[in-house]
């Protein structure tokens, strides 16, 4: 017997994958403020994250056959794929330090291991995470800083903190959870 | 390992407990697991009852939208404008890379949806393939069709050389076992010819998705015998028991499953019509839903 599901999610990016530009426009729709916002949190400008948002649409296209809705939900599989973008242009940016002009010299360089510069991450782009991760105990906010917003492996942070791998996963699964706690009070406090 | 390398660190070859995978799932969201962490991951996350399945799927989903990770700015109205045109540019790059074997492909593709009789399409695949088969290749087709034009082994190459896809099809000519057990598959072998040899049929090559593991095969649809789906695969291990997933643009359907025998497998699975809708994709997963075989895009 055929069984006929309603698995929308699964249609939606077989047509983005075929090359369908109704599905892409669709996709973006749903998902390009998520994505350019994810862009913005770890980029220094909003150019930055306007370019990172078109490449992660052109990488959603090239991938899109592979989403599987039984493993995922859309939402979360295209944040993965835009995380892992982001991941890669940071790490592409500690592997190639841009040469500071006069318009950059409040944004420094990043040095791995935070010996002696450390980068100041976009967090004008959201101060109020920036005050959140600031009042975290310190494993845990050098760990988000390091992974989240600068892109470094967890195994390298590992090596950089000279702590266990487990600890500092533990501390990043924490501190997330921690940050997404306060924020939640914060909002609703405000409410 | 160090002693303070705590329950994250387990071993990866033991499946993670429930509350490792909760608490693995965000780390997982946000692609900060390594790549044999993600892998670990996947498969404790599939092993997994499907209420613990959904428990993390919907766990996932917050985190990925949480808003105390994301900026607090919304794009620029043009923003959607350029993601379009970039992607259109990648859509054409990519069209003017693959154009030579796009060409070749879909040639072979519409002489294949509709001809009328086997015989004009054996001719019509035989001359193309002299054309653009390498040499060893071509010399197995030629002994083929020659001296067993008729037999099993000639129609299933045949078959197999309609798809575009043609590393499909020097596997399958390469892969000596499955062609001899094919032929003295005495289950197989009468069916398949009715299903090649059936009016209006379409065939869909299913490569394997580890391109490394000698698994493939192919899905015939029937759309005037009742819109039987027919699967032909080889290369599974014994004794599997695998689903098929049939997408199209009206809507998805699970075609059934099938369990595996020795060599080439054989099997009816369910009928559909699907009343002119084009066929996206078609998967073949294991019972963990772990895809062994994908459709190349259709």
């Amino acid at each position: 017997m055929v069984f006929q599901s309603t698995d929308e999610e699964w249609i939606l990016m077989s047509r983005v994958a075929s090359g369908d530009e109704s599905a892409i426009s669709e996709l973006y729709e749903r998902f390009g403020a998520l994505v350019f916002k994810a862009s913005r949190q770890v980029l220094n400008s909003r150019a930055e994250a306007e370019d990172a948002s078109q490449e992660i649409f052109v990488r959603l296209w090239k991938t899109a056959d592979r989403f599987d809705p039984r493993r995922a939900r859309l939402v979360t599989w295209v944040m993965l794929i835009a995380r892992r973008h982001l991941i890669d242009r940071l790490r592409r940016k500690v592997a190639r330090p841009e040469v500071l002009g006069l318009e950059t010299e409040n944004e420094a360089g990043f040095i791995p291991g935070g010996s002696t510069k450390e980068q100041v991450a976009p967090m004008e782009a959201n101060p109020a995470l920036s005050a959140r991760i600031q009042e975290l105990p310190a494993l845990q906010r050098e760990v988000i800083e390091r992974t989240y917003l600068k892109g470094f492996t967890l195994r390298e942070v590992s090596e950089q903190l000279n702590a266990p791998l487990g600890t500092v996963k533990s501390a990043l699964s924490r501190g997330l959870a921690r940050l997404r706690e306060r924020m939640g009070d914060a909002e609703q406090h405000l409410a | 390992m160090r002693e303070d390398e705590d329950k994250f660190m387990n071993p990866l070859n033991e499946l993670l407990r429930r509350e490792e995978l909760i608490e693995q799932a965000s780390l997982d969201a946000l692609g900060l697991l390594d790549e044999f962490e993600a892998a670990h991951y996947a498969r404790s996350f599939h092993a997994a009852p499907a209420s613990v399945q959904e428990e993390i799927r919907r766990l996932q989903a917050a985190v990925a939208t949480d808003a105390a990770l994301l900026a607090d700015e919304e794009p620029p109205a043009d923003l959607r404008s350029k993601v379009m045109g970039s992607v259109r540019e990648a859509m054409d790059e990519e069209a003017r890379e693959l154009k030579p074997i796009a060409t070749i492909g879909a040639k072979s593709v519409r002489a294949a949806v509709r001809a009328e009789t086997a015989s004009e399409l054996i001719e019509r695949e035989r001359l193309s393939l002299t054309v653009r088969r390498a040499e060893r290749v071509v010399s197995v087709w030629r002994a083929v069709s020659v001296g067993l034009a008729a037999s099993l082994v000639a129609a299933v190459v045949w078959a197999m050389a309609l798809d575009t896809n043609v590393q499909m099809v020097e596997r399958l000519l390469q892969n000596e076992v499955a062609a001899k057990d094919l032929e003295s598959n005495k289950d197989v072998a009468p069916t398949l010819r009715s299903v090649i040899l059936a009016q209006g049929r379409f065939v869909y090559s299913l490569p394997g998705v580890d391109p490394k593991a000698g698994v493939g095969g192919q899905l015939f649809h029937l759309p005037e015998d009742g819109g039987k789906f027919y699967i032909l695969c080889f290369g599974l291990p014994t004794n599997g028991e695998y689903r098929v997933r049939l997408m199209s643009s009206s809507g998805s359907y699970d075609l059934g499953s099938f369990v595996t025998g020795s060599g080439v497998t054989g099997c009816w699975l369910a009928s559909a019509a699907l009343d002119g809708a084009s066929v996206l994709r078609i998967e073949v997963v294991d019972r963990n839903g772990v895809p062994v075989m994908k459709s190349s895009m259709l």
